[in-house]
C-alpha cells in the first residue's frame, strides 16, 4: 500500500502557521529577481499609462461587479436564504468558467429567476436549462431567463419563441415541469456546444481586470494623500491612448501562447514582491478575512440546512400550486365550454317545441295524448337541464340529458308513422344529432361519465381510463367494511389501495369484512367436516 | 470545517521537553477522541465490493504498464479498513498556512477510490474520447450514495458520511481533550516530571 501524504482526510483542529508563508515569500524574491532579469532581456518596460488606463477600467468593472452582488445579496435576503451568498457566488464562478458568460449577466439572471422560484436549487437548475436554451434556440441567455421566469408562473406568452413544437393547444395545457423537461430534452448540449475557447479567455481576462480592480480600490480607500489621488485620477483620462500601443508591444513581444501562459502564471506570485509590500502581511488579511467570512458553526450549519430546507419545501408547494391552478382553469374552462355547448341546444330546442300550444292543448282538452305526453317530459327534461346549467351542476347536465335524448328518441318514433305519410321534414333529427354529438364528446372532454344503468360496480369504466378511486367513491374511505358489503367491493378497496400507495405519507389500512372472516369460518368447518364448501350469492348476501 | 487552534504545536513542543510521559498522554487522548470516528468510518467499508462491481473485487491484471503506472487498484475491504487511520502529528503547513493537528486519513487507493468516486462527474460528459464513455456512469451507480454536503469537497462515503453523520462530535471531543490537556499544562505550571 502506497503511502504518501494523504489528500482525503477530514481536519479536526488545526493551527496557522506563518513560518510557513515567510518561506513563500523568500521564494517569491528569488523569482522576482528572475523576472526583473528576463525583463531586461526582453526589453520591456511598461508605460505608465498604460497601467494607469488597465486600472481605470479594472476599477470601474470592480465597481459594477460588486454592484452585482450586492443586488444579488439583497435578493437572497430578501427571500430569507442570505446564508447561501456564498454557495451562490462559488455556483456563479463555476458557471462562469464552463459556459463563458460572465457574472454580470448571471448575478441579475440567478437573482430574475430566485423571485419566482424561492428556490436555490431549483434556480441553477433552471440557468443550466436557460443557458441551453439560449443557445439551442439562438434568442440569448438573458431572453431565455425571461421567458422562463415567466414560464414557471404560468405565462406562456413568450415561450413560442423558442420554436419547441408544441401547438398552441399543447402550450395552453402543458405543466411547468413538462416544459421544462421538454426544453432540456429539445436543447441538450446545446449550450455546451456553442461556448468557444475564446469566450472562457475573454471571461479570464474579465475577472483578473475585476480582481485588480478591486486591489486598487481598497488601495485606495486606505491611502491619505488624497491629493496625489485627485492628480491621478485627472491623468488617468489623459492617458487612454496608451493601453493599445502597450498592449501590442506586449502581445508581439510575447510570443506564443504558452509563453503567455508562464508569464500570466507567475504574476499573482511576484507583483507583491515588486509593488514592494509585504507579502505576509497581505496574504494574511485576505485569508483571515476569507476564513471569517466562511466560517460556519455547527449550529449555524444546522440552522441554515433547516432554513434551506424549508425553503425547498415552500418552492415545491409553491410550484404544486401553480399546477394545481393552471389545471382547475383548464378544467374551468372546459366545463364552461360543455355547459355552453349544452345553452346552445337548448337555444335550437325553442325552434322545434311550440311550447304555447302543448300548454294550451293540455288545458283545452284535459287529457294527453301519447305525443303530447312525450312532449311535456321533454319539456320537463328541457326545463331541468336549465335549472343545471344555471347551477353549473355539469354531472347532472350530462344525466338529464342523457334522459332527454332517450325520451326525444321516443318521441320521434311515435311520430314517424305520421312523417311517412307526409312530405314533412322531421324537426327532430338534426336536434338529436347535435345532442348525441355533444353526449358523445363530453366524457373525452370532462373527467364524468354518463349514467350506466344495471352496470355492476366493478366494471365501472372510468377505473381503466385512470379516474382517481378517491373521484369515483367520495365517500368509500369512510364506510366500514361491516355497512358496505354490497356497496365497496374488494376490487374498490383494492383500487383505493393502490391509488393511496402511489401517494406519499398516506397510510392504507384494509380490514377484512366481519361477514365475509365468518363466511371463511364456515367454510373452513365444512372442509374439516369433509363437505366440498359452496359458496352463493345472492344480491348483497353470501350463503355458504 | 476543522477549529482553528492557536499555540498547540508550542504546548506539545514544550509538553515534550518538560513532560514527556504528558505529551504521550496528549497523543492518547486525542487518538481516544477520534477512535469512534474511525470505528465508524471503518464500518462503512464494505466486506466485499458492490454487486455489479465484482470484477472489482478480483486482482489486477497486470499487463503491459508504461513506467510510472499502475493498475486500477483493486477493491479489498481488509486494505480499505487498514487504510483509514487517525493522526496527531502535526501536518505540513498547507497553502493558506494552517497546520493539521489531528485527523482522519483514509489513505488506501482503493479506500479514495470508494469514498470519492462521482463527486466532480457523474460520467455523463458528452464530449468523453474514451472507447467505453459509459463505464464510469455504471461505476458510480453501484456504489452507495455520497454523503450529503454543500461542498463536493466534503461529500464521501466513508469517511467523510461519517463526518456527516457524527454532527461535529468528535471535533467537540478533540477540542476537549487539547483544552484538558492546555488546563493541566497551566495547573502543573509546567514543572518538569520526575523520572
Amino acid at each position: 500500500m502506497a503511502m504518501q501524504d494523504a489528500q482525503v482526510r477530514i481536519d479536526f483542529a488545526t493551527q496557522f502557521d506563518g513560518r510557513a508563508l515567510a518561506r513563500a515569500e523568500k521564494q517569491f524574491q528569488t523569482f522576482q529577481r528572475t523576472l526583473k532579469g528576463v525583463a531586461k532581456s526582453l526589453g520591456v518596460t511598461l508605460s505608465v499609462a498604460a497601467v494607469v488606463a488597465y486600472s481605470k477600467a479594472s476599477v470601474k468593472a470592480a465597481s459594477e461587479d460588486s454592484k452585482a452582488q450586492r443586488v444579488l445579496a439583497n435578493q437572497l435576503a430578501n427571500v430569507g436564504l442570505s446564508f447561501e451568498k456564498i454557495r451562490v457566488e462559488n455556483f456563479i464562478s463555476q458557471m462562469e468558467k464552463t459556459t463563458g458568460i460572465l457574472d454580470d449577466e448571471l448575478r441579475p439572471a440567478f437573482a430574475q429567476l430566485l423571485r419566482v422560484t424561492g428556490s436555490v436549487t431549483k434556480t441553477q437548475e433552471l440557468l443550466g436549462v436557460a443557458f441551453d436554451a439560449g443557445a439551442g434556440s439562438g434568442v440569448g441567455f438573458t431572453k431565455a431567463i425571461s421567458i422562463l421566469s415567466q414560464a414557471y408562473v404560468g405565462n406562456y406568452k413568450s415561450v413560442r419563441q423558442l420554436n419547441l413544437g408544441l401547438t398552441q393547444q399543447e402550450l395552453k395545457t402543458i405543466s411547468v415541469n413538462q416544459l421544462i423537461d421538454l426544453m432540456k430534452t429539445k436543447f441538450k448540449n446545446a449550450g455546451a456546444e456553442s461556448v468557444s475557447a475564446l469566450d472562457l479567455l475573454s471571461v479570464g481576462l474579465k475577472n483578473v481586470q475585476e480582481q485588480f480592480g478591486f486591489g486598487l480600490t481598497d488601495s485606495f480607500a486606505l491611502s491619505k494623500d488624497k491629493e496625489n489621488l485627485d492628480k491621478l485620477t485627472k491623468s488617468m483620462d489623459d492617458l487612454q491612448k496608451s493601453a493599445y500601443v502597450v498592449g501590442r508591444i506586449v502581445g508581439g513581444t510575447i510570443s506564443g501562447i504558452s509563453a503567455l501562459v508562464r508569464f500570466i502564471s507567475k504574476i499573482p506570485t511576484s507583483l507583491p514582491a515588486v509593488v514592494g509590500k509585504s507579502l505576509k502581511g497581505i496574504v494574511e488579511d485576505y485569508e483571515k478575512s476569507k476564513a471569517k467570512a466562511e466560517e460556519v458553526t455547527a449550529k449555524q450549519r444546522a440552522q441554515n440546512e433547516a432554513a434551506r430546507r424549508k425553503a425547498e419545501m415552500d418552492a415545491i408547494a409553491r410550484n404544486k400550486a401553480i399546477a394545481a391552478q393552471q389545471k382547475s382553469a383548464l378544467l374551468a374552462q372546459q366545463k364552461s365550454l360543455a355547459l355552453q355547448k349544452l345553452s346552445n341546444f337548448l337555444r335550437q330546442a325553442q325552434k322545434v317545441f311550440d311550447n304555447e300550444a302543448i300548454t294550451l292543448a293540455a288545458a283545452a282538452q284535459g287529457k294527453l295524448t301519447d305525443e303530447e305526453r312525450a312532449r311535456l317530459k321533454l319539456k320537463q327534461d328541457i326545463y331541468d337541464l336549465e335549472q343545471a346549467i344555471n347551477d353549473g351542476n355539469v354531472d347532472a347536465a350530462t344525466k338529464i340529458a342523457q334522459t332527454l335524448y332517450t325520451d326525444a328518441q321516443y318521441l320521434g318514433q311515435l311520430r314517424s308513422g305520421m312523417l311517412s305519410l307526409s312530405d314533412v321534414p322531421d324537426p327532430f333529427k338534426a336536434w338529436l344529432e347535435t345532442l348525441k354529438e355533444i353526449l358523445a364528446t363530453l366524457p373525452k372532454t370532462l373527467p364524468i361519465i354518463p349514467p350506466t344503468s344495471g352496470m355492476p360496480s366493478w366494471m365501472d369504466p372510468r377505473y381503466t381510463q385512470g379516474v382517481s378511486p378517491a373521484i369515483m367513491y367520495p365517500g368509500a374511505s369512510a364506510l366500514t367494511p361491516a355497512s358496505s358489503a354490497g356497496d365497496v367491493s374488494s376490487f374498490r378497496y383494492q383500487a383505493m389501495a393502490d391509488y393511496y400507495a402511489q401517494q406519499s405519507n398516506a397510510t392504507v389500512n384494509i380490514q377484512i369484512n366481519p361477514a365475509v372472516a365468518g363466511l371463511i369460518n364456515v367454510i373452513q368447518d365444512q372442509s374439516a367436516s369433509g363437505v366440498s364448501p359452496t359458496v352463493n350469492r345472492i344480491n348483497t348476501s353470501y350463503i355458504a | 470545517m476543522p477549529v482553528e487552534v492557536k499555540g498547540f504545536i508550542e504546548l506539545r513542543r514544550a509538553l515534550r521537553e518538560f513532560q514527556p510521559e504528558a505529551a504521550k498522554a496528549t497523543n492518547r487522548s486525542l487518538k481516544e477522541a477520534m477512535s469512534m470516528f474511525v470505528r465508524k468510518s471503518k464500518g462503512f467499508v464494505p466486506s466485499h465490493a458492490p454487486n455489479g462491481l465484482s470484477r472489482w473485487g478480483a486482482p489486477p491484471k497486470y499487463g503491459p504498464f508504461l513506467q510510472g503506472q499502475r493498475p486500477f487498484p483493486s477493491f479489498d475491504a481488509t486494505l480499505m479498513r487498514k487504510g483509514i487511520v487517525s493522526k496527531t502529528t502535526p501536518s505540513k503547513a498547507n497553502r493558506s498556512g494552517f497546520r493539521s493537528l489531528a485527523r482522519v486519513e483514509n489513505r488506501s487507493a482503493a479506500g479514495v477510490i470508494y469514498e470519492t468516486a462521482g463527486r466532480k462527474t457523474h460520467g455523463d460528459n458528452p464530449r468523453s474520447r474514451s472507447r467505453n464513455p459509459k463505464a464510469s456512469a455504471w461505476f458510480f451507480a453501484h456504489l452507495p450514495a455520497l454523503s450529503k454536503a454543500d461542498s463536493p469537497k466534503w461529500q464521501g462515503r466513508l469517511i467523510f458520511r461519517a463526518y456527516e453523520e457524527d454532527n461535529g462530535k468528535t471535533t467537540a471531543k478533540v477540542i476537549a481533550a487539547v483544552l484538558d490537556r492546555t488546563k493541566i499544562f497551566n495547573i502543573t505550571g509546567g514543572t518538569k516530571e520526575k523520572i
